[in-house]
C-alpha cells in the first residue's frame, strides 16, 4: 500500500473510523468498502466531437453484524457527520434482518498474503493531457478514412480512461487499498450500401492510451460493415458456426451467472449438480483468473479482501469448480475462490469472475476457416441478455448476425437467424479454439478467441 | 421539507465560473436522494439497506458542443472545482457571459399520502414477509421467493444560465416479487412488481398477497410450458406490459437523438404513414402516480404530454433543451437523467398505445391460431432501424380463438414499422406497467402500457417448427 495517493489515504482513516466506530456501538464485526475513480471520457458522432466529460465519483459501504444479523449501508458524503450517519444506518438495518449461520467477514489470520501484481496501473496515466486523448481519436478518425469501403463510414466512437482506487478494511485484520488504470476505446460504422443500413462495432482496451489497438478496432469494425451490408440470406437447418471473440466472450458471460456459488445456494444454476462432469467438449476450457495483467479486472484481493487466485473452472469440458465469496463458499463447502464482487460502494458482496477467459487454442481465424469449409461467423448475439438466455434451465434462444464465411472469403449476411437449445448442447460443439484472445468488458472482464462450433442447428423463420 | 443540497449564492457562483470559457450556455443539477431497500429469501429478511447519495452535476454547452463534469463530494471547493474543469475542457473563444441572478421557479409535486419518510425499515420487512408467506400458502410446488420493497426519497435542484433555478421533490415506491417453483426436474419463474411515484399508499390492503399469487400462478403455468413454435404468425400483446414492444422498438427511435440522426427510420417522415392506422402513441409523465412520472424533468422543464403517432401517422419526436435548439422542433421536457452523473438524453416517460375500439374477447375470438405474449422479458432493439429481438417470459399458444398452453422459449422479432403496420386490432382495454429502461449505461423509471393490441403477422423464433 506503498503507492497510495493522500486522498486515498485519508479514505483508509475514515473507513478504519467507521469500523471502529461499529464496533463500539455494538456490532460484533463491521467491514468497510470504499472505491474512487476519476473518469474522463470522449465521444464522437459522425466524425465531430460530440461530448467530453471529466468526473470523480466514490463512496463509501459499511456491512455490520449484530447478534449474526446483517446490516448495510452506503454514503457518498464522507464528511465525519455522513459517516455517523451510515454507521446508524447500519445497525438500524441490522435490527430487521434475520440471523444468518454462516461466516461473513474473512479474518486476516486465515488467508495468504495477497499476490504482487505488477502493471495494473499505468501511472503517468494520472497526468495524462486532454490533447492525447483527442490525438487518439483523431488517429481512430483518420485510420477509418483510409481502410472504409464505398458507403461506410463512422457513427459514433467513445474513447474513455479510468483511475480507479479500492479499499477494503474489516474488523478481522483486512486492511488493504489498491490502484488501477483502463483505457478503452469503441468504435460503431454505419454501411448504407445495400439499401438496409447496418453497423459494424469493435472495442479495444488497455492500462494506458497507448496501448490501445487502433488499427484493429478500425479494421474489424469496417470489415463487419461491410459484409453485413450485402445481399442478406436466411438460412434454415444445420451449420458449422465461428464465433468471433467477441461473440465467444459473450457467450462466456451468459454462461458467467450460472458458474456462480451465489447461483448454486439459490437453486438458480442449471450447472448446480454438475461439478466433475462433461458440460463442454474437450476443447473447451475456462480459467477465471485475477492475476492477468492484460484482463482488466486483475487484482490483488477481492472485494472483501481475499488474495487472488487463479480458478479453474471448466477444463478440457469437465466443470472443476464454481467461483465462490467468503459465504457461498462456506455454505458450498469449498474454499474461497476470491470472487466477492460489488458492482459499487452501494452493494454488499455478490459473486461474479475477475478475468473469465476462454483458453486459447493453436490456430488463427484463417485457420479455422480453412478447417470449416463454409462457416456462418457470427459477429453478435441479439437477446443473450434476456431472459431468452436463461441461466436457471440452461435453455437458451437467440438471435444471430454474422456472415456466411468460406477459405474463398466472405459471402451472404445473416441478419435474423436464431439459435436455440441447452447451453451444454451447445458447448458440446466446441470443436476448436482460436488462437487470439480479445478481451470484452462487462461488469466484470470476458476474454475468449474465436471458437469453432460444428453441426448447430439454425433457424431462419420464413421469407 | 425541502433540503437545500445547494444554496442559491453557491449556485450563481457556480454558474458563473462555469460560464468563463464564453459559453453560450450553463447548468447546474444537484441532488440528494435517500434510498431503502428490504428484500427476504427463504421467509426471512435477508437484506435491509440504507443509503445517501449527493452530488452535482454541471453541464456547459456551446453550440452543438458540450461537457458535462460532476463530482460525488458536494463540497463549495470540490463544486467549484468542477465548474472550472469543464469550462476550461469547452474553450469557446469568445468573452465570459454574464450568469445573472436566478429567479426561483414554483412547482408543486405531489406529496404521497404515506411518504417513505413516514415508514419504519420494520414496515418494509412486514410487506416482504406478507407477500412470502402468501405465495408459499398457494401451492407447495412454490420453491423460492423473494419479496423486494424498495423507496427513493430524493430532492433535486436544477439552475440554469436562463435565470431559472428550480427544486423537486421526488418519491418512487415499489414491491417486486419472484416466485420460482419445481416439479420433478421442471421449475417456471414468475414476477409481478407494483410500483409508483407514490408513497406507501400504493402497498396498502392486500397488495403483497396480491402480487403473490399472481406471480405464482405466472410461476405455475409455466411450469407446464412446452416449447414455443417457430414462424410468422399472428401475435397478441396482453394489455399493460405488452408495451414494452412500442417502447422498446418505436419509442427509442422517436427520442430526438436518435430519431435526428443520419441513420434513423424516421428521420425526415413527420406526417408519413409509420404503422397501423389504429395505432396512437403518447407519451405523457403527467398521469398521476405511474412509475415514469414527474413534474419537471431533469433539466427544470414542466412535463406534458406529447402524441408521437396518431393514426398511424409519425406526429411528434421526444426532445430536450437540446436537441430542441438544434433542430429547431418543441422542447417537450424529455430530458432526463439517471442521477447527477450524467448529462441529460431525451428519453420516455409514461409511453403507451391509446385504447381502441375492439373487445379484447373480441380480439381472442377472431384469431385462429397465433400467440398469446403475457409478459415480454428483455430485449434487444438496434434504434436507428428499429429491428428488435425480445424474449417473451409468459407466452401462450393461441388455438381455435382460444388461448390454450403454455409455451416457453419465444422470441419475437421484427422491424418497429413492419411490426406497428401490422396491428390489425387495438383493444379498448388500455393498462400500464411499471419498467426500468436502459439508454447509453443510464437506467430509467419508466411506464409502458397499452391495451390488448394483435400484430397481423410477426415473426416468432422459437425452438420447434410450427406444425
Amino acid at each position: 500500500m506503498t503507492d497510495l495517493t493522500s486522498t486515498e489515504r485519508t479514505w483508509l482513516e475514515l473507513a478504519d473510523r467507521a469500523v471502529q466506530r461499529a464496533v463500539a456501538r455494538g456490532a460484533a464485526g463491521a467491514e468497510v468498502f470504499g472505491s474512487r475513480t476519476r473518469t474522463v471520457s470522449l465521444r464522437w458522432r459522425g466524425g465531430d466531437s460530440e461530448w467530453q466529460r471529466a468526473a470523480i465519483t466514490g463512496g463509501i459501504g459499511l456491512r455490520v453484524f449484530r447478534e449474526g444479523c446483517l446490516g448495510y449501508a452506503y454514503t457518498s458524503d464522507v464528511s465525519p457527520a455522513g459517516v455517523d450517519r451510515m454507521v446508524e444506518g447500519a445497525l438500524a438495518a441490522s435490527r430487521v434482518t434475520a440471523p444468518s449461520a454462516w461466516p461473513q467477514l474473512p479474518a486476516a489470520a486465515d488467508l495468504p498474503p495477497p499476490p504482487v501484481l505488477d502493471g495494473l496501473l499505468a501511472e503517468d496515466m494520472v497526468d495524462l493531457e486532454t490533447s492525447e486523448r483527442q490525438a487518439a481519436q483523431e488517429r481512430l478518425h483518420a485510420l477509418v478514412a483510409e481502410h472504409a469501403p464505398n458507403g461506410v463510414r463512422p457513427q459514433r466512437a467513445h474513447y474513455g480512461d479510468l483511475l480507479h482506487s479500492t479499499l477494503v478494511v474489516n474488523s478481522r485484520g483486512v486492511r488493504h487499498a489498491y490502484r488501477t488504470s483502463t483505457a478503452f476505446a469503441w468504435l460503431e460504422v454505419v454501411s448504407s450500401a445495400a439499401g438496409e443500413r447496418q453497423t459494424g462495432h469493435a472495442f479495444t482496451s488497455g492500462r494506458h492510451v497507448r496501448e490501445l489497438d487502433l488499427e484493429r478496432l478500425a479494421t474489424r469494425a469496417l470489415e463487419q460493415a461491410e459484409v453485413m451490408g450485402a445481399e442478406p440470406d436466411r438460412p434454415e437447418g444445420r451449420a458449422t458456426l465461428l464465433l468471433s471473440p467477441s461473440a465467444a466472450a459473450d457467450l462466456v458471460g451468459n454462461l458467467a451467472s450460472a458458474l456462480t456459488g451465489q447461483s448454486v445456494v439459490k437453486g438458480h444454476s442449471f450447472l448446480a449438480g454438475d461439478l466433475d462432469t462433461q458440460v463442454a467438449s474437450d476443447a473447451f476450457t475456462l480459467v477465471d483468473d485475477p492475476l492477468l495483467p492484460a484482463g482488466l479486472s486483475a487484482r490483488p484481493v477481492d472485494d472483501e479482501g481475499v488474495p487472488s487466485r487463479t480458478t479453474p473452472v471448466v477444463q478440457a469440458g469437465v466443470l472443476r469448480s464454481f467461483l465462490h465469496n467468503t459465504e457461498t463458499a462456506a455454505r458450498c463447502g469449498q474454499a474461497p475462490t476470491g470472487n466477492a464482487h460489488r458492482s459499487s460502494y452501494r452493494s454488499t458482496p455478490e459473486v461474479a469472475p475477475s478475468n473469465l477467459v476462454c483458453q486459447a487454442g493453436r490456430d488463427d481465424e484463417a485457420t479455422l476457416v480453412e478447417r470449416a469449409g463454409r462457416c456462418l461467423y457470427v459477429f453478435d448475439w441479439l437477446g443473450t441478455h434476456a431472459s431468452t438466455a436463461n441461466t436457471h434451465t440452461g435453455r437458451f434462444s437467440v438471435g444471430i448476425t454474422g456472415c456466411w464465411r468460406s477459405p474463398d472469403g466472405w459471402h451472404a449476411p445473416v441478419r435474423r437467424a436464431t439459435v436455440a437449445g441447452r447451453y451444454t448442447d451447445l458447448l458440446g460443439r466446441v470443436a476448436a479454439a482460436g488462437r487470439d484472445v480479445e478481451f470484452v468488458p462487462s461488469n466484470y472482464t470476458l476474454g475468449a478467441p474465436a471458437l469453432l462450433l460444428e453441426d448447430v442447428p439454425v433457424g431462419g423463420g420464413d421469407d | 421539507m425541502a433540503e437545500p443540497i445547494l444554496d442559491t449564492p453557491l449556485v450563481e457562483a457556480v454558474l458563473e465560473r462555469a460560464l468563463r470559457g464564453g459559453a453560450e450556455f450553463a447548468e447546474v443539477y444537484a441532488e440528494q436522494r435517500a434510498n431503502r431497500a428490504v428484500s427476504a429469501e427463504d421467509g426471512v429478511v435477508e437484506r435491509a439497506n440504507t443509503g445517501v447519495q449527493r452530488g452535482v452535476g454541471i453541464r456547459v454547452v456551446d453550440g452543438e458542443r458540450f461537457t458535462y463534469g460532476f463530482t460525488e463530494t458536494v463540497t463549495e471547493p470540490s463544486v467549484l472545482e468542477v465548474a472550472e474543469l469543464v469550462a476550461a475542457a469547452l474553450r469557446c473563444g469568445h468573452d465570459s457571459r454574464d450568469a445573472g441572478t436566478l429567479t426561483p421557479v414554483t412547482v408543486s409535486p405531489p406529496l404521497p399520502r404515506v411518504p417513505p419518510g413516514d415508514v419504519g425499515l420494520g414496515h418494509m420487512a412486514e410487506l416482504v414477509l406478507r407477500a412470502d408467506a402468501a405465495a408459499r400458502a398457494q401451492d407447495p410446488r412454490v420453491a423460492q421467493v423473494t419479496p423486494l420493497c424498495t423507496d427513493t426519497d430524493q430532492h433535486v435542484l436544477v439552475a440554469s444560465s436562463d435565470g431559472r433555478i428550480v427544486r423537486d421533490h421526488r418519491f418512487r415506491t415499489r414491491l417486486r416479487v419472484r416466485v420460482l417453483v419445481r416439479d420433478g426436474g421442471n421449475r417456471g419463474a414468475g414476477i409481478e412488481t407494483r410500483g409508483g411515484s407514490d408513497g406507501y399508499e400504493l402497498l396498502d390492503g392486500g397488495v403483497p398477497e396480491d402480487l403473490a399469487r399472481a406471480a405464482t400462478q405466472q410461476a405455475l403455468n409455466m411450469l407446464e410450458a412446452t416449447p414455443a413454435p417457430t414462424g410468422e404468425m399472428p401475435v397478441i400483446l396482453h394489455p399493460g406490459p405488452g408495451g414494452v414492444l412500442a417502447h422498446e422498438a418505436c419509442g427509442h427511435g422517436l427520442e430526438a437523438d436518435v430519431a435526428f440522426g443520419l441513420d434513423s427510420v424516421y428521420r425526415g417522415r413527420l406526417g408519413e404513414q409509420v404503422a397501423s392506422p389504429l395505432v396512437t402513441l403518447v407519451d405523457d409523465p403527467t398521469i398521476p402516480g405511474a412509475w415514469g412520472s414527474y413534474t419537471v424533468d431533469d433539466e427544470g422543464a414542466a412535463g406534458g404530454r406529447t402524441v408521437l403517432v396518431e393514426g398511424g401517422r409519425l406526429a411528434g419526436f421526444l426532445s430536450d433543451r437540446r436537441f430542441a435548439a438544434s433542430h429547431g422542433t418543441p422542447p417537450t421536457a424529455n430530458g432526463r437523467r439517471v442521477s447527477f452523473r450524467y448529462h441529460p438524453l431525451p428519453r420516455m416517460s409514461n409511453t403507451y398505445i391509446e385504447a381502441g375500439g375492439d373487445e379484447p374477447a373480441e380480439i381472442l375470438r377472431r384469431t385462429r391460431s397465433g400467440l398469446y405474449a403475457r409478459r415480454l422479458g428483455g430485449g434487444s432493439v438496434e434504434p436507428t432501424t428499429g429491428e428488435f429481438t425480445f424474449a417473451v417470459r409468459e407466452a401462450y399458444l393461441v388455438e381455435h380463438g382460444r388461448i390454450t398452453r403454455p409455451v416457453h422459449g419465444a422470441t419475437l422479432m421484427g422491424s418497429s414499422v413492419d411490426a406497428l403496420r401490422a396491428v390489425d386490432m387495438v383493444g379498448t382495454d388500455l393498462a400500464f406497467a411499471p419498467g426500468s429502461c436502459g439508454k447509453e449505461g443510464q437506467r430509467a423509471w419508466v411506464s409502458v402500457g397499452q391495451p390488448t393490441v394483435r400484430i397481423a403477422s410477426l415473426l416468432v423464433g422459437g425452438t420447434r417448427r410450427q406444425a
